[in-house]
Formats: C-alpha cells, sequence, structure tokens
C-alpha cells in the first residue's frame, strides 16, 4: 500500500507555490495528480469523469492556495478540498435544488455492481458512504486516522468510529 | 483475541501489533481485512488546469492560524454584546445575582468560544476539529435551559410576555449583524465543511443574541428566559443549518 504523507518536498513545493513559483506548481500537480485519480476512481467515479474531477480540484486549490499554512500536512488538506469537489460534483449531477444533502454526511453514490466471490475493494464499495470514505483514504491513501480527520473536518474519534463499522461490516460480509 | 478485538485494532490502526498480526495469522477471514486495496491507474491529464493556474500565478499571504481567525470570531461576537449593552444598558446584568450570572454567562460563553473555535478550524482545510458543532449544541443548549430553570424565578412579572416580542427582535437583530459577521470573516477561508459551518456560526450568533439579552433584559424571570432568550439560539441555529443547506446547492458552490 502506498504511503502519501510526510513528503516534505510537499511542502517545500506548496511553500513555493504560494510564492508564485511555477515550477513548484507543476511538481506539486505532479505528484499529486495521480493520487487524486486514484482517490475519485476510488469512489467510483467513472473514468471519463475522473479528469475533469481532478482538474476541477486543482482549480479550487489554486483559489484556495492561502489557505495553506506551512508546517500543517499538504495531503489532508489536499483531499478536503478534493472532498469538497466531489460533492459539488454529486451534487450538481443530480441537479437537487430541493433537498440539499450535507458534505459531513454525503449521499451514497451508486457503488459498482459487486461480482461474484467478490473481492475486498467490492465489499468497500457496498459500504454506506461515510464509512466507505474512512476507508478509501486509509486503505487506498495510506493515511493514517489523523489525517482523515484533518481531510474530513471532524474528530479522530469519530473516523475510528467510522472505520470500526467499516471493518465490523466488512467482517460480517467476508464470513457469509 | 476475538475477531471483534481485531476489527478494533484494525479500525485504531493498530493492525500491525503483535496480538493483531498472531490472530490475523490464524484467522483467514480477518486476514483479509487488512490487505491494502488497489485501484486502477488512471491516466488524467491537467494541461487546462495548469494552463489556468500559472496564469493566474500571484503570490499569496497565508491565512492567519486558526486560533488567530477564532479570536477575530469571538472578537466580533463580543464587540456585539457591548453594542447591546451601550445601546439598551445593562440591567440584565445587575438583576441577575452573582451565582445566577456565572453559571448562565460561563455556559454561554461556553458555547460562544466553543462555537469561535470551531469556526476558525473550519476556515482552513485539512483542519480536524476539536469537536463536532452539533455535540457542542448539543451539550451547551440543555445546560442553559437546566440552569435557566433551577436557578431563576418561576414567578411571573407583568413583562414575562409582553416585553418578549420586543426582547427578541432585538437580539435577532444583534444576532443577524454577527452572523452576518462571522460569515464574512469565515468567507477569508476555504470552507469545505459547510454543514458544520453552518451550523458552528448559528450558534456562535445565537449566543452571542442571547448573552445579549441577559445582559440588557432586566426581566429575569424563568418563563421569559425560557421563552424569548433561548429561543435567540435556536433560530440561529436553524438559520445556520438553512444557510448550510443553500450553501450545498449546486447553484451556490464554488
Amino acid at each position: 500500500m502506498e504511503q502519501w504523507g510526510a513528503d516534505p518536498r510537499l511542502s517545500e513545493w506548496m511553500a513555493a507555490y504560494q510564492r508564485g513559483d511555477a515550477s513548484a506548481v507543476r511538481q506539486l500537480v505532479d505528484a499529486m495528480t495521480p493520487k487524486l485519480a486514484r482517490l475519485f476512481g476510488a469512489y467510483g467515479a467513472r473514468p471519463e469523469d475522473i479528469e475533469e474531477a481532478v482538474q476541477e480540484t486543482w482549480l479550487r486549490v489554486h483559489k484556495s492556495r492561502h489557505t495553506w499554512r506551512s508546517g500543517a500536512p499538504v495531503e489532508p488538506w489536499l483531499y478536503a478540498i478534493a472532498r469538497r469537489t466531489r460533492a459539488d460534483r454529486y451534487r450538481r449531477s443530480r441537479r437537487i435544488q430541493d433537498v440539499e444533502v450535507s458534505v459531513e454526511s454525503m449521499p451514497d453514490v451508486p457503488a459498482p455492481e459487486p461480482r461474484e466471490g467478490a473481492d475486498l475493494g467490492h465489499l468497500i464499495a457496498e459500504l454506506p458512504e461515510s464509512q466507505r470514505e474512512v476507508l478509501v483514504m486509509t486503505k487506498v491513501l495510506g493515511m493514517s486516522l489523523e489525517e482523515v480527520a484533518r481531510a474530513t473536518s471532524t474528530t479522530v474519534g469519530a473516523v475510528k468510529q467510522k472505520a470500526f463499522r467499516a471493518y465490523e461490516r466488512l467482517r460480517e460480509r467476508m464470513g457469509r | 483475541m476475538s475477531c471483534r478485538e481485531y476489527v478494533r485494532l484494525c479500525a485504531e490502526g493498530r493492525s500491525g501489533e503483535h496480538a493483531a498480526r498472531a490472530h490475523a495469522d490464524a484467522c483467514p477471514s480477518c486476514a483479509r481485512l487488512t490487505t491494502g486495496l488497489e485501484t486502477p491507474a488512471t491516466e488524467v491529464r491537467t494541461d487546462a488546469a495548469l494552463e489556468h493556474i500559472l496564469g493566474d500565478l500571484t503570490p499569496v499571504r497565508p491565512i492567519s492560524a486558526p486560533a488567530v481567525l477564532a479570536l477575530q470570531i469571538a472578537g466580533l461576537a463580543v464587540v456585539v454584546i457591548g453594542l447591546a449593552a451601550a445601546l439598551k444598558g445593562t440591567g440584565g446584568w445587575r438583576a441577575l445575582d452573582p451565582a445566577q450570572a456565572a453559571v448562565i454567562f460561563s455556559i454561554g460563553a461556553i458555547g460562544l468560544f466553543g462555537a469561535a473555535l470551531v469556526s476558525g478550524r473550519l476556515m482552513i482545510p485539512g483542519t480536524a476539529v476539536p469537536f463536532r458543532p452539533g455535540v457542542l449544541a448539543l451539550a451547551v443548549v440543555p445546560a442553559l435551559v437546566a440552569a435557566v430553570g433551577a436557578l431563576l424565578p418561576h414567578a411571573q412579572t407583568g413583562r414575562t410576555w409582553s416585553a418578549g416580542p420586543a426582547c427578541l427582535a432585538l437580539a435577532c437583530v444583534l444576532a443577524g449583524l454577527t452572523f452576518w459577521l462571522v460569515r464574512r470573516v469565515m468567507k477569508q477561508g476555504a470552507v469545505t465543511a459547510p454543514g458544520a459551518a453552518g451550523l458552528s456560526s448559528g450558534i456562535l450568533a445565537g449566543m452571542t443574541g442571547f448573552l445579549a439579552q441577559e445582559v440588557y433584559c432586566p426581566i429575569t424571570d424563568a418563563i421569559h428566559t425560557s421563552v424569548f432568550h433561548l429561543a435567540t439560539i435556536l433560530l440561529l441555529i436553524a438559520a445556520g443549518i438553512l444557510l448550510a443547506q443553500r450553501d450545498h446547492s449546486p447553484h451556490t458552490s464554488e
């Protein structure tokens, strides 16, 4: 499993980005784009939508670049923006106007149909959104519970609770 | 170790501990839980986004620390309460005995500063919050209801009901002003959890209105305070939730 935390270059690039350094932007985008793509893919986005979602995320990152603070981890900051991008794209796609859904309890995006003899990925796809999100962040991106809490603007305790429920449900389904 | 205990260790990111590994070795079902999840790599082009970014690449000044932002937000609330005292006097403060004032203002201040703390952190993506704003509301509002019920006299006065609407209306104006100011400050950041941000700003504004009432309103019976003062908090929390839903709208999202 890939670990994407604690790369000091990300902080250096981000600081240089805030100073207006074009090469730092390119390096940051090159380093993080594949990870963002994997993230949107793990959420069940169609391949043709992944590119759009990633590009939109980068545009939002640019608009919000002043909100990264030196010393703070880059990944949860970036992922929080990606998460909001995903929620907004979902809402736009659904054209929901009368009933809006909280980003903290994002809607259950239709997950891929499980296959016969489903593997772990497909079992995770069947989980409720909030639980799936925690597992995707920890298992796909290798984020720590603290980083997940940061990315989702919640507490570590809440993340642990969701992870516990997710693992419990996975174990039950694997045991069937 | 049972499977349930193993699951708990997994959820806490402790699946690498010796006892957990021993359990996984003996339980294939549990062992599968900790296998990595591979996702297919997708080729993504970012040329368009990069072009836009590089064409608009100006230096920016990093936002202030969350604690500074929280102090700014709390400061706004304190200024509004001071404004209320300047306009309407401090009859409420003077009508309360020291024990009543200590308890009611302490709980209100906890709600106000707690909401400011969360609001400041929610302005910066990737920042964990110490507690969820919903938990804060569920702790502070019942505590205030209990304090008002236990400490304030239950005997009604002639103005318990008659002065209520005007008292509530002024508090709502003050709270609404606070709410608007706090939302302006929060727009300096990049809120990625609009639901929580709406709720926290609603709690903060509601507490500001309530504390202003406690300062200026000389009617201190439990009925008036419960109906017309605590209503300010509930109305502003509702406003915060409604505004958060509007922020979620596809038409108003960034």
